[in-house]
């Protein structure tokens, strides 16, 4: 039995095939607006992760299944290497790999890469599918096509899932509606068979993305907070029993997670809330059996029996959890409950950028026009309310809290802020389009006589509005929704569209100049060093270097190993003699740098190596990152900057040779574009390394670690003087 | 066989089970957790069953129809589909 009242009637076949074309129309427009991208540079891959889900998406369609799920790749990391099978998510690389196995099958030969590129739009119209059914549980037809609508466009999503971004998010949020809107469904039908849907659903979503968590705790707090007001019912057990049973069964056989689904806090709450439904089931089955002074003997007896088992597990849980350092939370999950962990205790996790608190102007960006209907939603679904739209309402309060910690959580804040911009503005559609008609029917009324021909369509209580006002009222929404159209498409053509592996500037005459340095530099190490030569960076390229290039690096985005880390950044800290023999202890051949100083490319090494040094020093005390500050406490590369920050390795790498060039370039010797400085030390000569390889902006230089010091001419010269007056 | 007189029938089943159910777990704490995914499988296929049986039984309830959708007769089929999905998951687990 449906929960929802929706005023709207289908209008036999007409309705149906509108509604089918509507729908379809939004899947493709939702697939398009994502191709901005594709069509303005090339069909390839962009940032940093999805290389790597490239790269074992390649592993996967050339070795097989059984072979990529016991990979263990022993070319990242150097010496310690990384079991592949254990640590990723599998759901996205399987995806794409099923879709090229169908496609092969079917006799259409796509490369992997553009399977890859393009998976993510693809998911994106599923996933408008997906919260159209979600929100038609809540609200009906009209309030769901207005959501698969909003989802299909709103810019935060958009964000995560162009074309080319080959990333978890892309389907994971796909599959986090989907498991919500079965969820849903199952708990307004009572069906064992949507429930069934609902784990298979949920083995998809934790395949696919961490951000599981949310979904296995978010159930629990609704399923109490569905006990606590009254709204126990079958339904609700039959949506939530199975699947805390069988999600941990299917959660658990997923290597990544294994047997953390029984022993990480995070899935506490989801036992807890089983053992609580448990009960209050058995509460209300023993109300309706027993006589009233019966009844309350029984259950007084039956709540201290409970509480006392509940403390008893409680207080085993606590002791178990108490043990352990992080309270039985993984890193990540804390860093999300208490926003300053991660910035006191894992210096990693704080320095990503989109880890940071977001601003007003990220939500305005990313959600325009919905920012104002979220309340509005959630107020209308308080008012009229039902199981599903309950759900709604704490789905939404909880992703707008964690939308707070963390900018990269705006995307899990994307779907719920659609859904609810769409039952209020279909709510408030609705009242105005009723409004309308029926002043329009009183005036057919009063101008035909005949005032008791048409009975009142609504009940007494309801008011409506003046015509001017639902009238300018529906105007107005129409449109304010034009303007969000408008804006997506800006957002999406011209601000998350760039492969950031690609850069491009508008010059002087109106051309376009591309600066493809990156693909250069990652071409190079592939041609022309040996396959077993070991690359040296910081850990943002390694992803990027594996899957172009092709050999071992010693660190990459996966940031599993901080010590290692630390090491690198420890390497890069130094002098250029210590520098040396850690690399040469690490069997390094190349060290490889982004220098962005010649072009002004902001996000180079040197504006990252102050958190090389802060990770470095978190480990090993000799790096103090006060040594690299002019007093103290000011950043710079110039002649003000201190002696430990001259003779660093980085900064050696980095401004070899940079004089004479910028002399060539700009005028003036040593003038870094995007410090905007001249450089302190402007002859450095190099004695351990050699470069092998500049880019040709500059922006990527690799050079090759010597077996030995080059022997200085001067104090050859020098000696030879000595012994010929000898 | 009339709906209501299976009830008592499956609420029957559903209790016999959680019996095996608390002995798996007193074993593994008394013997230690070697191999945990036998004990996850044993246990969990038991909470499974015990759980859909409880389901099954809340669907077809004569005192709970007006809130389901479903037939008895389509209530069985679920239930046995998912038992299919549950020990097929299971049997993942076992050795």
């Amino acid at each position: 039995m449906q929960a929802s009242s929706s005023p709207a009637k289908e209008h036999g076949m007409l309705g149906k095939a509108l509604q089918y074309a509507t729908l379809t129309s939004i899947c493709v427009l939702s697939f398009s607006i994502r191709l901005f991208s594709v069509v303005k540079y090339e069909s390839v891959i962009h940032e940093f992760d999805p290389y790597f889900n490239y790269r074992v998406t390649q592993f996967l369609t050339t070795q097989g299944f059984y072979d990529m799920w016991n990979w263990f790749d022993d070319r990242t990391w150097y010496p310690l290497g990384r079991g592949i099978g254990g640590t990723t998510y599998p759901g996205l690389i399987f995806t794409a790999g099923s879709i090229y196995r169908v496609l092969h099958a079917l006799n259409i030969p796509i490369h992997i890469q553009e399977v890859c590129v393009f998976t993510a739009p693809l998911f994106s119209a599923l996933c408008a599918l997906a919260c159209y059914g979600l929100v038609r549980e809540v609200r009906g037809t009209g309030a769901g096509m207005l959501a698969s609508a909003f989802v299909g466009m709103v810019p935060s999503y958009i964000s995560r899932s162009v074309a080319g971004s080959y990333d978890n998010e892309g389907v994971a949020i796909f599959a986090l509606v989907n498991v919500f809107f079965l969820f849903v469904k199952t708990l307004n039908t009572g069906s064992l068979a949507w429930a069934t849907t609902l784990v298979l659903g949920y083995l998809y979503m934790v395949m696919s993305w961490g951000g599981y968590s949310f979904v296995i705790n978010l159930l629990p707090i609704y399923c109490l907070a569905c006990i606590f007001t009254g709204r126990l019912s079958p339904r609700l057990y039959i949506a939530f029993a199975p699947l805390v049973v069988m999600g941990t069964l299917v959660a658990a056989s997923i290597p990544v997670i294994g047997f953390n689904a029984v022993l990480m806090s995070e899935h506490f709450g989801a036992f807890l809330a089983f053992v609580v439904l448990h009960a209050a089931m058995l509460v209300r089955y023993v109300h309706s059996m027993l006589p009233p002074r019966a009844l309350r003997v029984v259950l007084a007896s039956l709540l201290t029996l409970t509480s006392a088992v509940l403390a008893a597990g409680l207080a085993a849980v606590a002791g178990y959890v108490l043990n352990s350092p992080t309270y039985g939370w993984t890193g990540r999950s804390l860093s999300l409950l208490d926003p300053t962990y991660a910035s006191r205790f894992i210096p990693i996790i704080a320095s990503v950028s989109e880890h940071q608190p977001p601003s007003w102007t990220f939500y305005i960006m990313d959600l325009f026009v919905l920012v104002v209907f979220v309340p509005a939603g959630l107020v209308a679904c308080l008012k009229k309310r039902s199981d599903a739209s309950v759900f709604l309402v704490l789905y939404g309060v909880t992703a707008l809290y964690f939308s707070g910690v963390m900018v990269r959580l705006m995307l899990v804040l994307a779907p719920i802020s659609c859904c609810l911009a769409a039952v209020a503005i279909s709510d408030l559609l609705y009242a105005c389009a009723n409004s309308i008609k029926h002043r329009a029917q009183k005036r057919m009324e009063e101008a035909t006589h005949k005032l008791e021909a048409l009975g009142s369509p609504k009940p007494p209580s309801w008011q409506p509005l003046p015509k001017l006002v639902s009238v300018a009222a529906v105007l107005g929404v129409l449109g304010m929704l034009g303007l969000f159209v408008f804006h997506c498409i800006h957002a999406s053509a011209d601000m998350y569209s760039s492969p950031s592996i690609v850069l491009v500037t508008q010059q002087r005459n109106g051309m376009k100049y591309v600066f493809d340095d990156f693909r250069e530099a990652y071409s190079w190490l592939r041609h022309n060093t040996h396959p077993d030569a070991k690359i040296a960076s910081w850990w943002d390229y390694g992803y990027q270097t594996s899957a172009m290039s092709n050999r071992t690096v010693l660190v990459d985005n996966n940031t599993w190993n901080n010590t290692h880390i630390a090491t690198v950044g420890r390497a890069m800290s130094s002098s250029e003699y210590k520098g040396w023999k850690i690399y040469r202890s690490l069997d390094v051949d190349y060290v490889l740098v982004v220098f962005g100083g010649a072009v002004g490319y902001p996000s180079d090494d040197i504006n990252k190596f102050l958190w090389m040094v802060r990770i470095g020093g978190g480990v090993y005390p000799d790096i103090v990152e006060s040594d690299y500050l002019a007093g103290g406490t000011d950043y710079r590369v110039d002649a003000a900057g201190t002696k430990t920050m001259h003779s660093s390795l980085m900064y050696r790498l980095c401004y070899h040779e940079f004089a004479d060039e910028s002399q060539m370039s700009s005028g003036q010797r040593g003038l870094d574009r995007v410090r905007g400085t001249v450089i302190g030390k402007t002859n450095i000569k190099l004695q351990y390394f050699e470069e092998a390889f500049t880019s040709q902006h500059w922006m990527m230089r690799i050079y090759r670690v010597r077996d030995a010091p080059v022997r200085t001419p001067s104090k050859t010269a020098k000696n030879l003087k000595a012994k010929a007056k000898a | 066989l009339c709906v209501a007189a299976q009830l008592p029938m499956y609420a029957d089943i559903a209790m016999k089970i959680v019996l095996p159910e608390c002995l798996q777990l007193v074993y593994m704490l008394l013997v230690g957790t070697f191999p945990f995914n036998g004990f996850l499988a044993g246990f969990l296929s038991s909470l499974g069953f015990f759980t859909l049986t409880g389901c099954l039984r809340l669907q077809i309830d004569p005192a709970n129809s007006k809130e389901m959708s479903v037939s008895p007769e389509r209530a069985f089929a679920d239930y046995c589909f998912a038992n299919l999905v549950l020990h097929l998951t299971v049997w993942n687990y076992i050795g």
